[in-house]
This record gives structure tokens, sequence and C-alpha cells, in this order.
């Protein structure tokens, strides 16, 4: 743990920390004022329909799916390869300290950093959702998107584990990337060479799942588990969908983090 | 025990020892089966040309880079096994020193005591930075420092988990005069007060002549030559200012002299005893000597002729 405090101490005074943060709590500030202002919600609450404020953290979870992988890639991406490159990593190890340590350190950035700025956001979003629409149950329709199909009441407690739950989801997805650009980070030596590489690495994924020859693979890719925190936000929560792709995740996060390890302990420090 | 390894020293008891280090990338060998022993209380000199494998041995011996083969010892800790234990009682700066620059300096220092593993009291950063002349500067953010306060800040570092061998990578590196002259009297400063024994690679040798106690030279990843000072700078040798040079050269062939020119000046290979006999004969010639001095040869004389290859030449005969 002591190895978290002097990364955090680091972090702290970068301004990139920083801009990740506001861009996701912007966002979702952003999304409060459009659920506010939305015409489509406008038939909604003619029927008497109330819209809870938690539906506003509810709906930021698209985004912070979207751009919080950018914002960690940047933040995991440049940690390693960053202080390997500005030089500082041959200062830190000539100190008594194992690269382990040093690694786990990095590790554990990560996993507070892709928690941190999901459920941060879900946080400064509920207040304003609170603020705007006050409590109570929330109401969601049927399927996804789609209102013509009907809805279903959750109550209030309900709501809120399953936002915690899919707060979780999106923490891990987000984590998976950063696990991904901390792998890059282990080996490269140009601080923005890991995050681009897991971008395009994305992309190629997205491009992939699409095309027909390699449907059958798109289940392992990533970014084909980008909505599977919706899960909890159907009627029916389908364990099996999210225990599957919670899976995927799973071994994305072992894989970067493991590898990148496994390569860092080992890496001639020559730069 | 840190990550497996036992804290039990080996024989060797000097401050460092270099067995066989060898390093390879690839198809090039960049270290030589390197052996190397420096006592304790040393300053010594590691001298070579830019590539010939100073920095890379340094990075070995923080465990920056592992080697092919061989060992070394440091306080007896066996290397690179006990890599971590031995790094708890030396300090150091490899290459230029790097910093967390929106820190200030204090919170480098602090981040950087915290990798030592060991609660250090808070007065150690205030002592080590006292110590190296960074004191009033310490609560600003490292990127306003000016080079050599960076270097200070380096060597500060090294200093706060109280060493008893700092190695240290071309400290003089891009320092004016005055600030060459300061790190010179820090480094013997901090061997002679504390007992620190120092370890330092450059390319200014006229700094490690007037720094260090004993050096070594290396050249494309071997050793060529390790040796006190004062023993290398020994040359049994006079020289001659000579107003005839033609019956000189011609007397010289003559005793089967062997000499070489320099400056104008000839130098013989004669001691201190032979030298009275000398202008005796030279005098019974009529060659004309203006003036007969010991030669006094510099680090950097005998680090050209070894790294030639060991051939008793000058640059300019």
């Amino acid at each position: 743990m002591n190895t978290l405090i002097l990364e955090l101490k680091k972090v702290r005074a970068n301004f990139r920390t920083y801009f990740g943060i506001i861009i996701l709590w912007g966002l979702g500030v952003l999304i409060g004022i459009n659920v506010w202002y939305n015409p489509s919600l406008v038939p909604l609450r003619q029927f008497g329909f109330h819209l809870s404020g938690l539906y506003v953290p509810g709906l930021t979870l698209y985004p912070l799916a979207v751009v919080g992988p950018v914002v960690t890639v940047l933040i995991a991406g440049e940690s390693i390869a960053g202080e390997r490159i500005r030089g500082t990593l041959r200062m830190v190890l000539s100190k008594p300290v194992t690269r382990q340590q040093f690694y786990m350190g990095k590790v554990y950035l990560i996993i507070v950093y892709s928690f941190f700025i999901v459920f941060s956001t879900l946080l400064v979003t509920a207040v304003l959702g609170l603020i705007l629409f006050g409590g109570g149950e929330v109401i969601l329709p049927n399927e996804l998107s789609n209102f013509s199909e009907g809805f279903f009441n959750v109550p209030a407690e309900e709501a809120l584990w399953r936002l915690a739950s899919s707060g979780i989801a999106v923490s891990l997805y987000v984590l998976a990337f950063a696990s991904v650009a901390l792998f890059f980070s282990s080996f490269l030596n140009h601080s923005l060479a890991s995050p681009v590489f897991t971008l395009v690495m994305t992309t190629a994924f997205t491009v992939l799942e699409n095309l027909e020859f390699f449907r059958p693979f798109a289940p392992y890719l990533i970014t084909h588990h980008f909505l599977y925190w919706q899960n909890f936000m159907v009627h029916e929560i389908d364990w099996l969908g999210f225990f599957s792709s919670l899976g995927v995740v799973m071994v994305y996060i072992a894989g970067g983090i493991i590898g990148g390890g496994l390569i860092f302990r080992y890496r001639d420090e020559t730069d | 025990m840190i990550f497996g390894e036992k804290e039990e020293t080996t024989i060797s008891q000097a401050a460092l020892e270099l067995v066989n280090l060898t390093k390879t990338f690839g198809e090039n060998t960049v270290l030589k089966n390197l052996c190397l022993k420096i006592e304790k209380g040393d300053i010594f000199g590691f001298l070579g040309n830019n590539g010939a494998g100073k920095t890379t041995t340094i990075r070995v011996i923080f465990g920056l880079i592992r080697p092919t083969k061989g060992f070394f010892h440091v306080f007896g800790f066996k290397c690179p096994l006990q890599i971590t234990l031995a790094k708890r009682v030396m300090g150091g700066l490899v290459d230029i020193p790097a910093f967390y620059e929106t820190l200030t300096g204090r919170e480098n220092l602090e981040i950087l005591t915290a990798f030592t593993g060991r609660t250090l009291p808070k007065s150690a950063v205030e002592e080590a930075s006292r110590l190296v002349g960074i004191h009033d500067i310490l609560d600003y953010p490292v990127r306003i420092y000016s080079n050599g306060q960076k270097r200070r800040l380096g060597i500060a570092q090294a200093l706060v988990p109280h060493p008893r061998l700092i190695v240290l990578d071309e400290p003089t590196a891009g320092l004016d005069p005055e600030g060459v002259k300061s790190i010179r009297e820090l480094i013997m400063d901090l061997n002679r007060r504390l007992n620190i024994t120092v370890v330092l690679s450059s390319h200014v040798l006229s700094e490690v002549q007037k720094t260090c106690n004993r050096v070594s030279i290396i050249h494309y990843g071997s050793i060529l030559k390790t040796a006190p000072v004062e023993e290398l700078l020994f040359d049994a040798s006079y020289q001659f200012k000579i107003s005839t040079p033609e019956q000189a050269e011609k007397f010289f062939l003559e005793k089967n002299i062997t000499y070489q020119t320099r400056n104008g000046y000839y130098i013989l290979p004669i001691s201190r005893e032979e030298v009275p006999e000398m202008v005796r004969e030279m005098g019974l010639r009529n060659i004309g000597i203006y003036e007969i001095s010991p030669r006094q040869i510099t680090l950097e004389e005998v680090f050209l002729q070894t790294v030639k290859g060991g051939k008793n030449e000058y640059p300019d005969t």
C-alpha cells in the first residue's frame, strides 16, 4: 500500500490526472441537463411518470464506458513508459525496491483510478439528479432505449444496488483497457506509444467484431462487452450473460497485469 | 528478508567487487569479463570513452540491467541475487539525474527515500540537502532548478539513506567550472568526513585526477588498467630542452637510448640518479642543454596511451 501512496503523490501533481475526471464529471452534468430538457421524456411526465434522480447516473454509465477507457489508458499507458522516458524510473529502481513492488504500485494506481473515475462521476451525477428530480423509484423501459415496449418499476433501494453493480462492471471494463495499456507501458519507451497502441487495438477489435468471418471470435474481444453492464438494467437480470462477459473482462485484466509484470521484471532498463 | 533474498554475507568484504561481469545485447558484448575490486574508503574513478561500458556497468550494479554472466559483491552481498539488500547500503546516480518536475525537491527526496524500504528520520532529508547545499531551494518545484542544482539534488537523494557506497555516473557533466569544483569538493568531503566509498565515472580526466585515489580504464567493454592514480602518474623519465637537436639525436642513437619528443622536449627514460651522468656525457659532446625537468604526465596522457593499445606513443610525436 505504501507504493500506492507514493503513486498517488506522483499523479496528484499531474494535470492529466484531473483532465479526465473533469471531462467525465462535465459529461455527467451535461447529461443531467439533457435529461431535464429532453423532449422525448416529456410524454413520460405527461403520463404521470416520476423521473427519479437516479436516471442521471444511470444514463452516465454509457459515456463512462466510452470515455473512461480513453482516460485511464492515458494514465496507465504513461505510468511506466513515461517514467522510463523521463528517467525517473532508473532513479527509483536504483533504490532498494524490487521491480514487483514498483509495478504493484502502478497496478494499485490503475485499479483505484478506474474505480474512482466511475464512482466519483456516478456520485456527482446522482447528486445532480436528486437535485433536479428528487429520489424515488426508477422506471425503466422493458427494452432498453425503446419506450414503446412498456416499463417496469424498480424500487429506489434495488435501483441503487443495480446502479452500483453496473458501476463496478463499467469500472472493470475500464480497468481492462488500463491493464492492456499497462502491459504496453511495461516495455515501450515512449509515453504516448502505449495509449496509442491500446486505442489502435480497440479500433481494430471494433472493426473485427463486425466482420462476418470473425464473428465467432467476437465474444473474446473486449470491445464486444462494451454494454455488459446493461445486464443490470433489464427487468430480469441476465446473470449468465453478465458472468460470461465478466470472465472475458477479467481475462484481459489479468493478462495485461501479469504479462506486463513479467516483461517489466526481466526487462533491461537501458533508457 | 526481501523476496527470498537471504541476509547473509559472503567472504568478500570489499566495497564493490566485480567478478567476470559480462553483458551481451544480441550479438554485441558490451561488457567483457570485467574484474575489479574497490576497497572501502576509496574514491574510485571509472574512465572510458563514450560507449566504453561505464554506464552499462553502473546500470548492472544498480540492477537496471542483468549481467549475462558473472556476478558482483557489494559489501559482501552477492549480486544480482541479493541486489535489493545491496542497494540498501549504496546510493547513487545513474546517468543524468531525473526527477518529478512538478514536485518540490523535498517531495522528490521523500518519494525516493520512501523506496528505500526503511523508516528514516525526517531530519535525513534536511541533513542531506544541507550537506549538498540545496536546503534553501528544497521547497521549490524541481522544474525551476538549474542543472547544477539538479546534480546536487541527485547526490542528496543518494545520501539520504546514509549509504556506505555511492556510485555516481558523470557527476559533473554539464556543469560550469565552479559547479565542477564544488561537486569535487563535496565528493572529497563525503569520503573524508563520512568515510563513504565513492565510485565515479567521468570524461573529465583532470577532475578524476584531482578527486580519485584509484582508477580503472575501460575500453570497448574491457578493463585495460586498474591502478592507484599516483602510480599511473609516476613516469620515470626526464625531459631535456636541447639547442643542438642533430647532435643529440646522433648521441642517443650511439648510446641506444630510446627517446620521444614532445613540445620541443626530448623525453628520456632515465631515473633521477642517471641525470648527472647523462648531462656530463652530453656536455662532452657539446650538446647544449637549456632545461632539464622531471616529466609530469597527466591522467589524460595515461588514458590515451592505454586506450591506444598500450603503445608508448604520444599524440604529437
